[in-house]
């Protein structure tokens, strides 16, 4: 009678469980560190610009201290009286006069270039023959 | 050829006008009006564009006469070295050329001096007729010699032709300075004596109220006025120079008479410079008489 023998581990023994192959890969794979996005940063920086500028506008103007008002305040400089005749159409007619006159010296050219006459070439240079 | 543009202008606003007003009458009251706004918007500027067109036609005369020139000098250089028959014969129709376009240079340019007297409104008529009988004198002449280059049959024809531009130029230049100074004088002249009768004016006014300023105020004006005198005194002394030296412009050297315009122009600055410092004297003066200290 032929005797099979067959392996049998040593009873008493832990025999290392080896694991199947299909349970190799875990099954959680672990977490990816993902990038930051920039587009949050750049989210973030136009929020910022809108606060900033509802902050800056809502601000009250810088208050300047003005003058304090001292015990010695400056004199006023006096007004000249001006003539009666000085509000008459003659004096106006004057001022008026002396402005356009002054529009009419500043406009007269007195060295005017367009006027020079053209230069030209008289003799014609060929030797006599 | 089609109508003229004023006809055609007027014919559509007849068009339209009768389209709007089915009254006869009003249409011819409406016509009239539109006749009369034409005549004073369109015909003003016409006027006033005649110094100014022939200024432009003056320029493009000379840069004709600029490219004649240019090539009258390469076909004489061409010629004188060559000597050869056909470069004679282009040198001729340059030289032909050129004259041509020199004598038009000449007269579009007394035109626009022409134009410029008739603009002139400080100029008085007798004086204005003296400097464009003098300018029509120069333009006969110039209109006798561009008839003479039909009969250019040669380069010795064509240098007798413009040898007699020569001889005559001193008395042109002379014409044309003696006119360019006419038109500043007459400018100066003017603003002379609105400055007297402005000066006048002043005294005028600060006599009749004297009473109304105080002694202090009152001397300081009467030397205030003796200091406006002043300057136009300097201004006469100026114009009376320029007369002497005007004399010069008749010289017989061409060098003689640019030299002396140029000292003409100098002393019309100098005399305009008088006139405007006085001014500046009158408006501190017309600003002062206003107040009595």
């Amino acid at each position: 009678m032929e005797e099979t023998q067959t392996f049998q581990a040593p009873a008493g023994q832990d025999q290392p469980t080896i694991p199947p192959r299909h349970q190799q890969v875990p099954a959680v794979s672990p977490l990816i560190k993902r990038p930051f996005d920039k587009r949050y940063l750049f989210i973030l920086l136009i929020i910022i610009g809108i606060a900033g500028g509802f902050f800056t506008a809502g601000r009250q103007p810088i208050q300047t201290p003005g003058p304090t008002p001292s015990d010695t305040p400056t004199p006023t400089p006096k007004s000249k009286p001006v003539i009666p005749m000085a509000t008459q159409s003659a004096y106006i007619e004057l001022t008026r006069k002396v402005a356009s006159l002054s529009g009419a010296i500043q406009n007269i050219q007195v060295s005017d270039t367009t006027l020079s006459p053209p230069t030209i070439e008289l003799p014609l240079g060929f030797p006599n023959q | 050829m089609g109508k003229p543009l004023e006809v055609r202008v007027l014919s559509l606003a007849q068009f339209i006008l009768t389209l709007l007003f089915p009254s006869c009458y009003y249409t011819y009251m409406v016509k009239n009006i539109v006749i009369l706004l034409f005549l004073l918007f369109f015909v003003p500027s016409f006027v006033y564009a005649s110094s100014a067109s022939s200024y432009q036609e003056y320029l493009g005369g000379f840069d004709t006469y600029r490219s004649a020139l240019n090539e009258f000098k390469v076909a004489r250089s061409e010629y004188l070295k060559f000597k050869t028959l056909t470069s004679q014969q282009t040198a001729l129709d340059k030289t032909r050329q050129m004259l041509a376009s020199r004598s038009q240079l000449l007269r579009s340019y007394l035109q626009f001096l022409n134009e410029k007297l008739n603009e002139s409104t400080a100029m008085d008529a007798p004086t204005k007729s003296l400097y464009q009988t003098l300018i029509g004198n120069e333009v006969k002449f110039l209109n006798n010699h561009t008839g003479l280059m039909g009969s250019i049959g040669s380069l010795q024809d064509a240098e007798g032709v413009s040898q007699q531009l020569s001889s005559h130029y001193t008395m042109l230049e002379s014409s044309i300075y003696q006119t360019i100074v006419g038109l500043k004088m007459a400018e100066l002249t003017a603003i002379d004596t609105e400055y007297f009768t402005i000066f006048t004016n002043s005294y005028t006014f600060i006599q009749n109220n004297k009473s109304m300023y105080t002694p202090e105020k009152q001397s300081i004006m009467e030397r205030w006025l003796l200091q406006i005198q002043n300057k136009r005194d300097l201004y006469k002394q100026k114009t009376d120079e320029i007369t002497k030296e005007n004399s010069a412009l008749k010289s017989s050297s061409l060098s003689e008479i640019t030299a002396s315009y140029q000292r003409i122009a100098k002393l019309m600055s100098e005399a305009r410079q008088y006139l405007w410092e006085g001014t500046s004297f009158l408006q501190e003066l017309t600003n002062s008489i206003q107040y009595g200290e």
